[in-house]
């Protein structure tokens, strides 16, 4: 017997990715001031491995 | 599906193990320890501890339930829930010793919210506060020096307070001035996107504890207003789909998930604004910062699942 995801709340997930979307812009716009754009490509790294992080929990688990 | 409520407590002895270790081993930066460093990222645990405490909170309140109706008096706490207290002690006894104040206010805030949904008297919550309180005061008056120069700085920039002398500024008022000066300038539409003067060195912490302050300035007050409304809109929907569990244990998680989230942005936007006293925390999603970003993310995904609908075939 295996149980799957038929749906879950999508105004979360969808507030999810626009704060992390308007995170990455902010992170561009401080980092375009500065001698690199370090700051931005590990922020870009860190929104990906936490987006994984959060299909993994929604996908994987039972609290 | 693996079943993680048996791990509750493991997870907060893990971040008991963290938090020592930090402390030991962790890198400190501006007179704080609260990393370790890792090569190219460094971890700060207190972060994982909040997450670790709401999961264990929503355990222990779900299975002494009864219990927490029953209690009656402030003295009785402690002693129906000898492990919740002894354990919450211990985690903000290390991250108070880690120098990571705002991380304990947080979370205290979280945890007195997660019990006064589980329905604790209010009586008790209200005796709890108190006791918060004065051991604020305490160690901000009695506490490392720079603590009560943050209380100077907020009483002076604040708007709470009627008379304040603004003609003299201090190097430890800098952070406070330039952000208020940062959101003021924005006005209502903002300077336009990379057109704001706060990020170029004005503002040294502009990608951390002050990244509302850059939205504010730059995107004006509409700009940082639809941020907020965009965290509003996910906890109240957190909470709105945590409120419909029929699971008294989802309900208390979903609940607590959300109210850590929030409880952070308000911390960092009332610091923004001079509404609260200067602190080192971040806007969750927005900052920079690997252990933040994973932790408000791993809320995130418990939030979702327990909202996920599912079917047995």
């Amino acid at each position: 017997m295996s149980t799957y995801i038929v749906g879950f709340d999508k105004t979360i997930l969808l507030s999810y990715i626009l704060l992390a979307i308007i995170g990455l812009i902010v992170m561009v716009d401080i980092s375009s001031v500065q001698s690199s754009m370090t700051y931005f490509y590990k922020q870009l790294i860190f929104v990906f491995i936490s987006g994984i992080a959060v299909v993994f929990i929604l996908y994987f688990f039972n609290f | 599906m693996k079943k993680l409520r048996f791990a509750n407590t493991y997870f907060v002895y893990l971040s008991i193990f963290l938090l020592v270790l930090v402390l030991l081993k962790g890198t400190t930066v501006k007179g704080a320890t609260r990393g370790i460093s890792l090569g190219l990222i460094s971890i700060q645990p207190s972060f994982f501890a909040r997450v670790a405490l709401v999961f264990f909170f929503a355990n222990v309140l779900d299975k002494k339930h009864d219990l927490l109706l029953e209690t009656k008096n402030i003295l009785h706490f402690p002693k129906n829930f000898p492990e919740l207290t002894l354990l919450t002690v211990l985690v903000f006894v290390l991250i108070f010793v880690g120098k990571h104040l705002s991380a304990i206010v947080i979370a205290g805030v979280t945890l007195m919210s997660m019990l006064l949904y589980a329905g604790i008297r209010k009586r008790i919550i209200l005796i709890i506060m108190g006791l918060g309180l004065l051991t604020g005061m305490l160690i901000i008056t009695q506490g490392d020096s720079f603590r009560m120069q943050r209380m100077q700085t907020f009483k002076k920039y604040s708007l709470f307070f009627k008379e304040r002398d603004l003609s003299q500024s201090a190097n430890a008022d800098y952070q406070v001035r330039e952000s208020l000066v940062a959101l003021t300038s924005g006005g209502l539409f903002g300077t336009g996107i990379a057109r704001g003067r706060a990020k170029h060195y004005y503002l040294p912490e502009a990608r951390t504890d002050y990244v509302y302050t850059i939205i504010g300035e730059e995107a004006g007050y509409l700009g940082a207003m639809v941020v907020f409304l965009l965290h509003s809109l996910l906890f109240f929907a957190a909470l709105r789909m945590s409120n419909k569990q029929e699971n008294r244990y989802y309900r208390f998680l979903g609940a607590g998930m959300a109210l850590n989230i929030y409880s952070n942005v308000l911390v960092n936007t009332g610091v923004a604004m001079s509404i609260l006293p200067p602190t080192g925390n971040t806007l969750p999603f927005i900052s920079y910062g690997g252990s933040a970003l994973l932790m408000d993310s791993v809320a995130v995904g418990v939030i979702l699942n327990i909202s996920a609908q599912r079917r047995t075939l």
